[in-house]
């Protein structure tokens, strides 16, 4: 079969690209160059991954990112890659910052959507027995869901303190300790942003919505240190023994950064037509242009909200935390390991400077890098890489290739390969709480549903990420975390 | 008048059908509200007027659902009831339905985003149609 249209079901034909996937090595795989692509794709996968790739439209989606003007080396699928819109997840593309452009679609609408590890001093022992009320408690002071629901409410003013300082303004206002910003990607506060540059629309989104964990795939994880891979790396994080306990939290820029992707896809449509492109969703602003620096500065902001919505959630997570354990946060040595963001485009430098893409793909930085925190510099960034509800989290390193491979980048988590329908009638939430409970983990969901959508057999064998990752260089193991308890919108 | 979920491994994908452009417009909403809760369980006690005026056909079905999202997120607003007429590419609705009850409305899933993503309004044997994939 060639390319052409194919009756993809009853009433939609799509264009389909004949897919000739060439094995490069064990982990690494290419789509060659074809029709209108600029560069060829590179999926980085094992056999097994991959061939979950082909059943959906991920390597599509992947020969259509490389379609993009100015497209540098590849267009790249990290291990966790499957379908999304426009770009897939695990989607990676650097766009040449004077001939290429920069796409609201290969950011996606939770802009910076996002994952940090909160450490405590505690270990398992400490909490047994208290697991299900700290999960309770922290369920009750921070908003999960669908509907209205920050916890802190927003003026105009403060709403744009928190767009153009993102963790700044949480630490001016009580919600942040010295020293969070400076484990968050980007200090918490990507530049150039600009909040006149995000609609009143969007800022009526954000305004009430501080705070809030959101729904889907978004979660808050209480877990240990099950396995360390390698000590030295994990004393650098502040990880010193197994059982440590941990908390993990998963969220983005809930509605104010849907809409400004909304708003900006919208504006180019207008601006620029379909550019001749196979997805309305890759449109881009051309660079140089003056819808590029505004698209950059509004997208900033939202990330900057995003940034600020985490460090609210983890105030009033050390809080509940406290309140459970009756010892301060501050006591509790509840630091910040790192915040990173794997839904955002930056301004890189790679051999010239470029917009790279990152769509649910995380910057993974190896050691020595400028951009490393001080504190990790010597070892190298953490990555965090979250999978389900019932097989935790990998904490990794930023790798050796990861800057020659794919612009500096990673997965980000487990990725799905059963869609939300198939996994809706393949389980029940209520099982699977059963089912958690029987394993150690207690599930506090705010819908069945959801908890249903998000069964841990809904997703990709995270071990299996994380190995390709780490077999490639990309980023390393450093440690395991087990989940005891979960909450889930 | 129909709609049906499709496969996708990430987000939610609709087909839906209406014998009009007002009743794929309904279709569609209902198709979306299926998503976030039980629409059956939502009372119409409130009225909300909703108009727009796009281009085209594809941003009117977009901004008529992506206002719905807004009017949640910012509201807490769902509607069950939608007295519609189109022209052209201008809509006006009259919504009625109630304040979102997470128990009552036996609360599913929230819809991040009306994406443009495949986003197509069509006619075909005499009825109207759509495709559309809402990100999770």
């Amino acid at each position: 079969m060639g390319n052409g249209w194919k009756l993809q079901n009853k009433y939609c034909f799509r264009y389909v690209i004949k897919m000739e996937v060439k094995k490069i090595s064990d982990f690494v795989w290419e789509l060659p160059k074809t029709g209108k692509m600029n560069v060829p794709a590179r999926i980085y996968a094992s056999e097994k991954i991959l061939s979950k790739m082909k059943i959906d439209e991920t390597l599509h989606q992947a020969s259509h990112v490389a379609m993009l003007p100015g497209i540098k080396k590849y267009s790249y699928v990290m291990p966790d890659g499957h379908q999304g819109y426009g770009f897939p997840i695990g989607g990676v593309a650097a766009l040449d910052y004077k001939e290429g452009g920069l796409s609201p679609g290969g950011i996606g609408f939770d802009i910076n959507c996002g994952v940090r590890l909160i450490k405590t001093n505690l270990t398992t022992k400490d909490i047994e027995g208290k697991v299900q009320k700290i999960i309770d408690n922290i369920f009750q002071n921070v908003p999960c869901g669908v509907g209205i629901g920050g916890q802190v409410k927003l003026s105009n003013s403060q709403l744009d303190g928190v767009l153009s300082q993102g963790v700044g303004w949480c630490l001016e206002n009580g919600y942040a300790w010295k020293g969070d910003s400076d484990h968050c990607e980007e200090n918490g506060c990507l530049k150039p942003n600009d909040p006149s540059e995000v609609s009143p629309r969007a800022k009526n989104r954000g305004s009430g919505q501080l705070g809030s964990l959101g729904a889907g795939n978004h979660f808050i994880e209480l877990g240990y240190i099950s396995k360390i891979e390698n000590p030295n790396v994990a004393k650098s994080f502040g990880i010193n023994k197994e059982g440590q306990v941990v908390i993990c939290v998963h969220s983005g820029s809930r509605g104010l950064g849907h809409q400004v992707c909304s708003d900006y896809i919208r504006l180019l449509g207008d601006k620029f037509g379909n550019m001749d492109l196979p997805d309305r969703e890759l449109i881009y602003a051309p660079s140089g242009s003056e819808e590029a620096d505004k698209y950059f500065k509004a997208m900033a902001s939202a990330a900057n909200f995003a940034w600020a919505n985490r460090q609210v959630m983890t105030h009033f997570i050390r809080k509940s935390f406290s309140e459970v354990m009756r010892k301060s946060p501050e006591e509790l040595e509840m630091d910040l390991i790192y915040d990173l963001t794997h839904n955002i485009a930056k301004i890189e430098n790679h051999g010239g400077k470029v917009y790279v893409h990152r769509k649910g793909a995380t910057r993974s930085l190896p050691k020595n890098h400028e951009n490393v925190p001080s504190k990790y510099r010597s070892v190298g960034q953490p990555v965090i890489l979250p999978g389900n509800m019932g097989t935790g989290t990998w904490l990794l390193v930023g790798g050796p290739k990861s800057l020659e491979m794919s612009f500096g980048t990673a997965p980000h988590g487990a990725g799905r390969n059963l869609s939300r329908t198939a996994a809706k009638k393949q389980f029940k939430g209520e099982q699977i709480k059963e089912a958690l409970l029987k394993k150690g983990i207690y599930l506090k969901a705010k819908s069945w549903k959801v908890a249903a959508e998000e069964a841990p057999g809904a997703y990709k064998d995270l071990d299996e990420v994380a190995k390709v990752a780490h077999n490639l260089d990309l980023a390393n193991y450093v440690a395991r975390i087990k989940p005891v308890g979960v909450i889930k919108g | 008048m129909s709609f049906k979920y499709i496969e996708h491994t990430a987000d939610m994908e609709i087909i839906a059908e209406g014998d009009s452009m007002e009743n794929l417009f309904i279709e569609s909403a209902r198709a979306m509200y299926g998503i976030i809760l039980n629409l059956l369980k939502v009372e119409k006690k409130i009225t909300h007027l909703i108009e727009i005026e796009t281009k085209n056909k594809e941003d009117l079905i977009h901004d008529f659902l992506d206002e719905l999202l807004f009017l949640l997120e910012t509201k807490n607003m769902v509607f069950s009831g939608f007295d519609m007429k189109i022209h052209g590419n201008k809509l006006r609705c009259y919504c009625e339905g109630e304040k979102f009850d997470s128990e009552k409305h036996e609360e599913g899933s929230l819809v991040k985003a009306v994406t443009y993503n495949k986003l197509k309004v069509w006619e075909m044997d005499g009825s109207f149609k759509t495709n559309i994939v809402f990100d999770m």
